[in-house]
């Protein structure tokens, strides 16, 4: 029953972002390019962090973000007339991420942390360590799989709507999100008792 | 006694699973975006649009000129032919036929000119007569 009602609520933030999403399309339907700063400050942020996480690089993701953003601005309707427009922004991010990421095949950096601008954790290194660890363990998964982690956990996506962005069955996403999970909590483990050791 | 332990297990899992998944939850604002990026994913919209804006105009002045041109080709035409049927010959031309005619006909310079005006005159009824 709890889940359900969670369930539900995810939904509604979803529906909720995306109406949002939409009247900023819309704002720049009429406005042009000036309306654009709305839609980045709502999404920025969100959409680096997919975006970094398909293509393992954050300059790369920017590099996403800010061609999916321009596209948006040069036709914005097609934006403020789909059905999901947040999951259609993510779609768009997502193919790019996925031609940058065909283009340049930067599968050696993977453990590499180096290019992430991060937020400073006041008083907690132990923290910062706990969140590097889980970025260089979300790092070493293949992309299919890190970007169910990230639309499930990060944008609190119900299996449904993962599924319609990333274009598979629900049962896939959800299986798909299984797989990295575990595979996260051995990563991670081992990264604890190392540290436990050291 | 094993069954007990088999939910004790799974309940550890579903802990374990709970755990890790609040650690990935907690990391996801780790990462924060560069501070260059919002002014150039503005400007390059900026550009952008304002390129395909020049460009929808110059398509639009290129239409308008052709589709100008394809109403103006028959008119200047229309025009062209008036105009050869309204122009007559000079002065000069006429007293040049007048002279020509009473050479060859014999006939006085006034009968001359007499008669250059009237060939003239059922060259322009030729011309103006309408087509069948």
């Amino acid at each position: 029953m709890d889940g359900r009602r969670a369930s539900l609520g995810l939904m509604a933030n979803f529906e909720t972002f995306s109406e949002r999403v939409r009247m900023h399309a819309q704002r720049i339907a009429e406005s042009s390019a000036p309306a654009l700063s709305g839609l980045y400050d709502l999404t920025a942020q969100r959409l680096v962090r997919y975006a970094t996480t398909i293509t393992r690089n954050q300059h790369d993701g920017e590099d996403a973000v800010q061609t999916t953003l321009v596209r948006v601005a040069v036709e914005p309707e097609q934006l403020a007339a789909a059905e999901q427009p947040w999951g259609y922004l993510l779609s768009m991010v997502r193919n790019e991420s996925l031609v940058i990421l065909r283009r340049k095949q930067r599968w050696s950096l993977v453990s590499n942390l180096t290019d992430l601008l991060t937020r400073r954790v006041v008083d907690s290194i132990e923290l910062e360590d706990q969140h590097r660890a889980v970025w260089a363990a979300m790092r070493t998964l293949p992309a299919e799989q890190s970007e169910v982690v990230v639309l499930k956990i990060w944008e609190e996506m119900t299996f449904a709507q993962i599924a319609s962005v990333l274009e598979i069955t629900p049962s896939t996403a959800a299986s798909r999100y299984r797989y990295a999970i575990g595979k996260l909590a051995d990563k991670l483990h081992a990264n604890d008792a190392e540290v436990a050791h050291e | 006694m094993s069954e007990s332990h088999h939910d004790a297990d799974l309940g550890n899992d579903n802990q374990d699973f709970h755990e890790i998944e609040q650690r990935i939850r907690a990391a996801g604002s780790y990462v924060r975006v560069s501070d260059d990026l919002r002014p150039r994913t503005l400007e390059a919209a900026r550009s952008v649009c304002d390129d395909t804006l020049f460009e929808r105009r110059m398509g639009g002045f290129f239409v308008c000129v052709l589709l100008m041109f394809c109403l103006a080709s028959p008119v200047v035409e229309l025009l062209g032919d008036y105009q050869s049927r309204f122009s007559g010959p000079s002065s000069v031309e006429v007293h040049r036929k007048a002279a020509e005619l009473s050479r060859r006909s014999d006939i006085g310079t006034q009968w001359g000119m007499c008669e250059a005006f009237s060939q003239l005159r059922q060259t322009q009824a030729s011309r103006f007569r309408l087509p069948r």
